[in-house]
């Protein structure tokens, strides 16, 4: 016959400090900066710009392409508990993400959806789904000297003189408008938005 | 004279293709006297000023919530440990903006906001946004914070957000997706 103590279940994998640090290295939860992860149209088209833009003599350095759903699921959730957007009871499970996000008692949940939310320097509420997350975006640093000799999808050689000589940088600098032209030949494009993202680029923009 | 005429267009190219490349923030009122301007995430304050020695104060326009003013001071500079936009999904493109990072303490607790090293003594806060004259024109300035698709976007405004150009900007490259709110 169990005893009272022992039918008081044992929550396992409690979210906070420990969890983050077990999990955020693992497959599962990482971002990935291969061109091998995104989705096999979009992949297709960023290694046909890719090899344009080398053969041009363009400098390229990729910073991410795929992120983890899972990573964006846990840090989403995270911050809505943390600011106490949700209580800990009512975050939806996922499958692939073994985390108790409800320790029992409100305060405690809090806390250790907090412990999340600062060893993971979320600073603003994370999205549960993007572009990245699909598989269609990538950020890359393209840059170049001199005049760039590119081909388009079509083959035909476009000579890019004006400035800036570079694919986007910061938020208020959307790169070389010529070279986004180009790269929209490719299915690659960059947003037209005032305030941008630098190095992003996407399947559809966003 | 033709050739100093020559290097007079190098130099004003060379500068204004200088700012276009590298410039992370931007100024549209030239002519106004602006402080020194940074965004902060929490402990750790962005600025392209170096050398800003311990001790410096900062004017402080909080942004996570209903605006409010603070104050905070440098202790020294930031590490990736206690520094969020030197993480490692971050700092490659935080630290590309020519961007210096200082550690600060305040007495009040925020997670985003703007900081100005000045002295403002004359900042009031109206239907929860604040305005204060940080350039001495006259005029009070206002404030604002906005998502990108995976940054945030600071400004300061002559007047109304987002209905003239500001006068100044900054980027926090956050290296996840968040919901843009930006227009």
């Amino acid at each position: 016959m169990a005893t009272p103590a022992a039918k008081i279940a044992i929550k396992k994998n409690l979210s906070g400090q420990n969890w983050w640090t077990a999990n955020q290295g693992k497959p599962a939860f990482s971002n990935s900066t291969s061109i091998d992860k995104l989705d096999a149209t979009f992949q297709a088209n960023i290694k046909a710009f890719k090899k344009a833009l080398e053969d041009a003599g363009a400098s390229i350095q990729i910073s991410t392409t795929r992120r983890s759903e899972n990573r964006a699921y846990v840090m989403h959730w995270a911050w809505k508990v943390a600011k106490g957007l949700v209580t800990a009871d009512k975050v939806p499970a996922k499958t692939g993400v073994d985390i108790t996000w409800d320790h029992g008692n409100a305060v405690a949940s809090k806390k250790g959806a907090q412990e999340i939310v600062t060893a993971a320097r979320i600073a603003y509420q994370p999205s549960l789904t993007s572009n990245h997350i699909k598989g269609k975006a990538i950020d890359w640093t393209i840059t170049w000297t001199g005049d760039l000799k590119i081909k388009n999808k079509l083959g035909k050689e476009v000579v890019i003189k004006s400035m800036p000589k570079h694919g986007g940088q910061g938020q208020s600098h959307n790169g070389n408008t010529e070279l986004h032209a180009v790269g929209k030949t490719y299915g690659v494009v960059k947003a037209k938005f005032t305030k941008i993202d630098g190095p992003h680029w996407s399947v559809d923009g966003k | 004279m033709k050739s100093r005429l020559g290097f007079v267009s190098f130099l004003f190219i060379a500068i204004v293709a200088g700012g276009y490349f590298f410039a992370p923030t931007f100024f549209a009122n030239a002519g106004a006297k602006l402080p020194v301007i940074g965004w902060l995430d929490s402990n750790c304050f962005a600025v392209t000023k170096k050398g800003l020695s311990n001790g410096t104060e900062l004017f402080v326009v909080t942004l996570d919530g209903p605006q409010a003013v603070a104050s905070a001071t440098i202790t020294g500079p930031a590490n990736e440990k206690s520094c969020g936009p030197l993480a490692d999904d971050r700092r490659e493109h935080n630290a590309s903006q020519g961007l210096s990072f200082y550690e600060i303490k305040s007495s009040t607790a925020f997670a985003t906001a703007i900081g100005i090293v000045a002295k403002v003594a004359n900042a009031k806060v109206k239907n929860e946004h604040v305005l204060a004259d940080i350039d001495g024109d006259g005029k009070p300035e206002q404030f604002s914070m906005c998502a990108t698709s995976e940054g945030l976007s600071f400004d300061v405004w002559p007047s109304e957000p987002f209905k003239q150009k500001p006068i100044w900007s900054g980027y926090y490259y956050l290296g996840y997706d968040v919901e843009r709110t930006c227009p």
